[in-house]
């Protein structure tokens, strides 16, 4: 029996992300726990995991926007700021990522707070294995505290990965005078607290893990020779009770809206309300689930063949549906995968979702949207030829049989045990 | 000192990191959305002409953050300058503690760190007497083939020269103190790594303990004006070849090129003032406690004062330029002495690399290395 402590940050995506593997943990007999942010504390005990709360409550997206003041507003929108991978892959650029990731990004996320917090509750509690988000840089310096193994949990491309191995090489090419490394001074703060000297050594685990355990299907992830762990994307949506038109079979073909930021940001831009949106969708020959929330429509009639939701879950849904119109988020991008559904990708500007939309245009079994090419006219023609055209569905199939060839989260047990188990002694 | 102005020899590595992470976060984020003075901090050379023309022109001064304010032009600089309401130091803030600069401060990080908050570090008025031109003069002599001009003339020449102006010899354990120091001048503005924090505290102190507090700034701040402005001067001049012939044919011009270059290329680009009381500047209402920077740099091209103000020449006459206010005498008047024994002895002295400037200097533009050789060497 093993004890496994997995952190992340009060993100309820990256929370749902690791949910699949704790459980398979906690069958296997092992002892879990998952430590967040307080205002994580509720979604996570919803899931039947034990929580531990740790630092102060996170408040993603509220708080830095109420305090009003320039600094805060630049500050908000620098943890919101995309993560744009197709900028110059040059010094100035690796080094402006890691600037902002140490002093503003990372820093945010799992602050000194919840570091302090995460690192003594794992030197009372002993875990043998931190699992810990790819974005929850408290969980190896608690590991490090601790005595033990730690990995991390992949929720998307590994950027960070990298960006580390271009950070790296193209540091080693400055002169020694401009050689600035803000990952080394991060680290050797968050270091000192537990009583540790930071040696340069330590870095690459301590930004990439002693191994990464990786969801995204191979035809996704980025080439690497780090020590990849594959896992089969196992969705879970959070609790749902599944209302009852969702089991009866759709007359036409069943669609599903998910409004990503990027959509949603372009109907204020261009002047399109969702109520026109829905309209243009609605003329096609199809039944329309929209995920909207009530503030985003108009008091106009939904159209007959639209039903709009606040959630849904997407494993339950996917199966009835013909295509999903989504943003490429992890979860979402992964259900449509899972069940073989074809994917219309609207990219949201915050991680690989651009990326993502790209790999399913390569794969033939999706179509990408640009946000700046859209409109709702471009929309339901993109969504007419997805339709018509049964390869998109055949190829959507395929990626599934894919995803269904990588080790699921059970299987992936004995692998943790081992790997932890080696490390243990080795160290 | 502001707010956040923090002594790290009061802090342990883990707030002094965290600290300096997130000043230079939030530097690089207002860069991201394009506030020049965050660019500039940031280090963006290749940049600064265009950064320094945007910010000209009408109003003279503008908003940098909500309580930030800069000025490139020449004559709002140089009042603000002269204007004793506005001062290096937050007479609000002196007495309460400082705090190291986070995420949810209420306030601006203004000014980063303070290493030695009693002195005063931007002017120093210290003269020269020929005794040290000879020391200088000695060192030159020395020089042939191809060489560091920064490494192995301007630094050790400067450290020296004032070495025995404070009466003590010199010795490779004070010059490397005084390397430690490089970005004495900048950390007020640009927050350092945190080992160039450690070092530039250490060595200060090491500085302190072995010439006393009289003469600390003057080994630890005006050595690196001086040298700096050595290497700013024959950078110039050989980027300009006409106008190093003209020093060639002329070697006691060589005065009169380092004032072109305190002008052209300042060892002191920009300052930084707290307004001590609301007042008003340029039609512009700014608040007690608020932070003034001055573009030294930009105000010293300004088109308004000064004629084809990009071009560097020696005989120029307009003299308003605002650097000499920061820079000793004896800087300028040791850069002289180097710049004529230079060109007297190597007359065909000329660039052998690229120069390389020190990272997280954007108010000094402290040069690490400049390698140079004789033509032929």
């Amino acid at each position: 029996m093993m004890r496994i402590l997995f952190t992340v940050f009060a993100s309820r995506a990256h929370m749902y992300n690791l949910v699949s593997l704790a459980w398979a943990l906690r069958s296997a007999g092992h002892e879990v726990r998952v430590a967040s942010q307080p205002d994580m504390v509720d979604t996570i005990t919803a899931t039947g995991l034990p929580a531990v709360a740790v630092g102060n409550p996170l408040d993603m997206g509220g708080s830095w926007r109420g305090k009003g003041t320039w600094n805060q507003e630049v500050l908000s929108r620098g943890l919101a700021s995309p993560y744009t991978e197709e900028r110059r892959r040059d010094w100035g650029h690796v080094l402006g990522e890691f600037t902002l990731a140490c002093g503003v990004r990372y820093e945010f996320l799992a602050d000194q707070a919840m570091t302090d917090d995460l690192v003594r509750f794992a030197c009372s509690w002993r875990p043998d294995l931190v699992v810990w988000d790819a974005l929850t840089f408290a969980g190896p310096i608690a590991a490090l505290a601790s005595g033990a193994a730690h990995a991390r949990l992949l929720f998307g491309l590994d950027y960070i990965g990298r960006l580390y191995d271009d950070f790296v090489r193209l540091r080693d090419r400055q002169p020694p005078e401009r050689r600035d490394d803000p990952l080394a001074d991060w680290f050797t703060g968050r270091l000192s607290r537990i009583g540790l000297d930071y040696d340069p050594a330590m870095a690459e685990e301590l930004i990439t893990g002693q191994w990464t355990i990786d969801p995204m299907p191979e035809w996704m992830r980025l080439p690497t020779s780090r020590h990849h762990v594959p896992v089969r994307y196992v969705p879970y949506n959070g609790p749902s009770s599944i209302p009852a038109w969702v089991h009866r079979p759709p007359a036409k073909p069943r669609v599903c809206l998910t409004l990503g930021v990027s959509l949603r940001e372009q109907l204020g831009r261009v002047m399109v309300s969702a109520d026109e949106l829905l309209r243009a969708l609605a003329e096609l020959d199809i039944e329309l689930i929209a995920t909207l929330d009530a503030s985003q429509l108009s008091s106009a009639a939904v159209p007959d063949n639209v039903t709009v939701v606040d959630f849904v879950p997407l494993n339950e849904l996917l199966p009835s549906c013909s295509a999903i119109i989504h943003q490429a988020g992890f979860g979402t991008h992964s259900n449509a995968v899972a069940h073989g559904v074809p994917s219309i990708v609207i990219p949201d500007p915050y991680w690989d979702e651009a990326e993502c939309g790209r790999l399913f245009e390569k794969r033939g079994a999706g179509l990408c949207l640009p946000p700046e090419d859209f409109t709702p006219q471009a929309l339901a023609a993109m969504l007419c030829r997805l339709l018509d055209d049964p390869s998109y569905r055949a190829n959507a199939r395929e990626l599934q049989r894919e995803l269904l060839a990588a080790p699921t989260p059970r299987e992936v047990v004995p692998v943790l045990e081992e790997l932890t188990l080696a490390r243990r002694s080795a160290g | 000192m502001t707010r956040h102005q923090i002594d790290p020899r009061q802090h342990s590595d883990s707030d002094l990191a965290r600290h300096l992470l997130t000043v230079r976060g939030v530097q690089w984020l207002h860069g991201d959305r394009g506030v020049p003075l965050a660019l500039l901090l940031r280090g963006d050379d290749a940049g600064r002409d265009a950064l320094h023309k945007e910010l000209r022109g009408h109003p003279a001064l503008r908003q940098s953050d909500v309580d930030v304010w800069v000025t490139a032009e020449h004559a709002s600089a140089a009042a603000i300058l002269t204007d004793p309401r506005l001062a290096v130091r937050d007479a609000r803030a002196a007495g309460r503690r400082k705090r190291i600069y986070t995420l949810d401060a209420a306030t601006t990080p203004k000014h980063v760190l303070a290493v030695d908050d009693l002195l005063d570090l931007d002017h120093a008025p210290v003269y020269g007497t020929p005794e040290l031109d000879e020391i200088v003069r000695t060192r030159a002599a020395g020089l042939g083939g191809r060489f560091d001009l920064m490494t192995d003339f301007a630094r050790p020449a400067a450290v020296e020269a004032l070495a025995a102006l404070a009466g003590m010899p010199y010795s490779p354990r004070l010059a490397d103190l005084v390397a430690g120091t490089v970005p004495v001048l900048d950390v007020r503005l640009c927050p350092p790594t945190l080992a160039m924090a450690r070092t530039l505290v250490a060595c200060w102190d090491g500085i302190k303990d072995m010439v006393g507090e009289r003469h600390v700034v003057t080994l630890a701040v005006t050595s690196h004006v001086t040298a700096n402005l050595i290497c700013g001067t024959v950078l110039a001049l050989l980027d300009h070849p006409d106008q190093w012939a003209l020093l060639r044919a002329d070697p006691s011009l060589a005065g009169r090129a380092v004032a072109e270059t305190l002008r052209f290329d300042p060892p002191i680009r920009m300052a930084s003032r707290i307004a001590g009381e609301d007042l008003v500047l340029g039609g512009v209402p700014v608040k007690a406690g608020d932070q003034v920077v001055v573009l030294i740099d930009a105000a010293n091209r300004d088109p308004a004062v000064f004629a084809e103000p990009d071009r560097y020449y020696v005989a120029r006459t307009e003299n308003a330029t605002l650097a000499d206010r920061f820079v000793a005498p004896v800087a300028s008047r040791l850069a002289a002495e180097a710049v004529r024994a230079l060109v007297s002895r190597l007359p065909d002295l000329r660039p052998a690399g690229p120069v390389v400037r020190y990272m997280r200097c954007p108010v000094t533009g402290s040069v690490a290395r400049c390698p140079v050789s004789e033509a032929g060497g």
